[in-house]
């Protein structure tokens, strides 16, 4: 049997031996483009890099020590695979500062949330099934639920979140079709790529409609703690015991550590932990080992508050560049987290744009890479939370330059670059 | 940087990758291919940005050989090679004048039919062009003149970036729109269909060059390209005629040159 990418010439003699999923997997067409962004002369604001600059590196260094001398040879063993306990009795706590009670017992700690994400989905999705996501909805996922063949399907969203009407005139439509919708995906607060929270109006009635629907909810959280001025209303897994929360240390201390968490119902984390144990054996206990000690020994709240006042100055730092140099553009205006959502004019394709933005020294990331069906092209995503105040502004001035031109080129072809 | 170092003293190469352009990362790819390569010949090798410390570091590394594996402009248009002239090390590849005529795809076409080789009609578009003309016009006539299907491409750019097949005649502004975000001058050409060869010609001197069949199979060096060595002393002065078949996977040095 020939598989359909066989079609015309190709060297890879192992082609026909490929598990048909593998074929799902490609390369973003703009993924070369963004190799410049190494390069000191680009300012990017396309990747979503926490600023861990702002994090003392002797925190860690006295972490590292405690955690030698006192337990070593345990933080550089296997452990078990669930993840260690004092940390999983940690994030008890943690989770509790967003309302969630919880016991350690249904806790998993994970090689970042994006392996709990992932493990979630092997758990559940077979191919052709169906998962709702926000419309725009987080890369990174979008590309695990392609990896399991899985149907994305977006809901609509505005400034407060994902809509209740647009989520059950979707669910109701997907069900009379006859397909089978297994988890509703959300990052509810400053999400990646939009900024925007869910209003705490809508949990309820989202928690609500899916309970009625049987649809599983995945609350993927790395923000919430990210907030510039108002705390974030209580996550959705504290009105619903059955709600997968998805927690990461990336964005609060560093995501060098690659640790994430899942708080499931009981039946789904005993599954999670067998996944897990078959897929990596244990997640890395000497990472583990270095952040339980952290929070445990260092002010780690007061961290969070130097992450918040950072990224605080950075987001008025995009906003007022935007006010300056593309003031006829609409924006999110995020209170929290690491991102701008941005609306091009009509006709502008953010990624067609994008070799136009690596000339002019400047990257961002274009809107397509955040849906599963193609569409974003005329919006775009700045991410503030890397670069200094000083490149925001320099960046958006480039994106501005950038803009204009490509405006001046589609305004001499009149076509409203019709495609 | 490569520290790699085999015991046995061989000759210090500087390998340039990266740069600032679109082609950055097979630009790194490459280059790290060739550095694996030159250090597995024994030779010592030392990765370089092409960045403002470029002529401090020729000093400092004092290279033998300078290697550019560069993509992209500044690369491949000449510039980065008439720099390296000054320096006075020796380096690989073409020179800067003969890497200008090939970079621009708009003077290329002419050289290459000049000496009798065929290339698909065509016809280049600097952008101002249509600041200045009624575009709709223009690209009617081009239509007109050279037939759909069509082929758009900026003129200086490499690995198909920016390359639109046009099949409909109302695709083509979008495609030049493509285009011009590479470079201010297209070129649109009759589209031929067809097997796609890359051919490298090595001329080599005091350098002893063969692609192996396992070299011709990889496919993160080949993408879905054929590529094809001809060791330019037989190619070129025995003029013999060479016959390859499209889907061939070994290299024709054997069975046709060698």
């Amino acid at each position: 049997m020939t598989n359909p990418s066989t079609k015309g010439t190709n060297f890879d003699i192992w082609l026909d031996s490929y598990a048909s999923r593998a074929h799902s997997l490609s390369v973003s067409e703009v993924r070369a483009l963004f190799a410049v962004v190494s390069r000191p002369e680009v300012v990017s604001l396309a990747g979503g890099m926490p600023y861990v600059h702002a994090l003392p590196k002797e925190l860690l260094h006295q972490a590292y020590e405690q955690v030698m001398l006192t337990r070593g040879d345990l933080a550089i063993q296997y452990s078990g695979g669930q993840g260690d306990l004092k940390l999983r009795d940690q994030v008890r706590e943690l989770m509790a500062l967003e309302g969630i009670k919880s016991s350690v017992e249904d806790i998993v700690m994970t090689t970042g949330s994006q392996h709990g994400l992932d493990l979630v989905s092997g758990l559940f999705l077979d191919k052709g099934d169906v998962v709702l996501a926000e419309g725009p909805s987080y890369v990174g996922a979008i590309g695990i639920f392609r990896h399991y063949e899985a149907h994305i399907e977006h809901v609509e969203t505005d400034n407060d979140g994902i809509q209740p009407d647009a989520l059950k005139a979707t669910i109701a439509r997907l069900k009379a079709e006859g397909r089978r919708i297994k988890f509703l995906y959300l990052v509810p607060n400053f999400a990646n790529p939009s900024g925007v929270t869910l209003a705490e109006r809508r949990r309820a009635k989202i928690v609500e409609l899916c309970r009625r629907n049987g649809i599983l909810i995945l609350e993927d959280n790395p923000y919430g703690l990210l907030y510039f001025d108002k705390k974030v209303p209580d996550a959705l897994r504290t009105l619903d015991d059955n709600v997968i929360y998805l927690g990461s240390f990336s964005k609060i201390l560093a995501p060098g550590f690659r640790v994430g968490y899942v708080l499931a119902p009981p039946a789904i984390r005993e599954k999670l932990v067998l996944a897990q144990e078959s897929a990596i054996l244990c997640p890395s206990m000497f990472s583990q080992s270095m952040i339980s000690e952290y929070l445990e020994n260092a002010d780690w709240q007061g961290q969070i508050d130097t992450f918040r006042g950072v990224y605080k100055e950075r987001r008025n730092a995009a906003l007022e560049a935007m006010a300056e140099y593309l003031p006829k553009l609409s924006t999110t205006q995020p209170d929290g987290g690491f991102y701008l959502w941005i609306t091009l004019p009509e006709g502008i394709d953010s990624k067609a744009m994008l070799p136009l933005a690596v000339k002019e020294l400047v990257a961002y990331t274009p809107g397509t890479a955040f849906y599963g069906d193609g569409t974003g092209q005329n919006k775009l995503r700045i991410c503030y939370s890397f670069p200094t105040p000083e490149n925001i502004n320099l960046g958006i001035k480039r994106l501005a330059t950038v803009i204009n031109l490509q405006t001046e080129l589609l305004e001499t072809f009149n076509r409203e670059g019709n495609k | 940087m490569i520290p790699k170092n085999k015991a046995h003293k061989g000759l210090t190469i500087q390998v340039l990758a990266g740069g600032i352009s679109h082609e950055r990362e097979i630009s790194l790819k490459s280059g790290r291919r060739v550095a694996d390569a030159l250090t597995e010949a024994g030779a010592t090798v030392i990765m370089r940005e092409p960045d403002q410390d470029l002529l401090t570091n020729i000093k400092k590394d004092k290279p033998d050989v300078i290697w550019p594996t560069l993509h992209g402009a500044s690369g491949e248009d000449g510039a980065l090679r008439d720099i390296l002239a000054l320096t006075g090390v020796p380096f690989v590849g073409a020179s800067g004048p003969a890497s200008r005529l090939a970079w621009d795809k708009s003077i290329a076409k002419v050289l290459v039919s000049k000496a009798g080789v065929q290339t698909p009609a065509s016809i280049t578009l600097p952008k101002d062009t249509f600041k200045e003309l009624d575009a709709d016009g223009v690209l009617a006539a081009v239509t007109a003149s050279l037939a759909l299907p069509l082929v758009v491409k900026p003129a200086r750019s490499g690995s198909a970036q920016g390359v639109t097949i046009v099949r409909k005649a109302e695709d083509l502004s979008r495609a030049m729109i493509d285009a011009y975000v590479y470079c201010d001058v297209a070129i649109v050409e009759r589209f031929v269909e067809g097997t796609e060869l890359a051919i490298s010609v090595i001329d080599p001197g005091w350098l002893l060059c063969r692609l192996t069949r396992d070299h011709a199979l990889r496919p993160d060096l080949q993408g879905s390209r054929r590529h094809f060595l001809l060791r330019s002393e037989h190619a070129w002065r025995s003029s013999s005629h060479l016959h390859v078949r499209a889907h061939q996977r070994d290299t024709p040095l054997r069975e046709g040159l060698g």
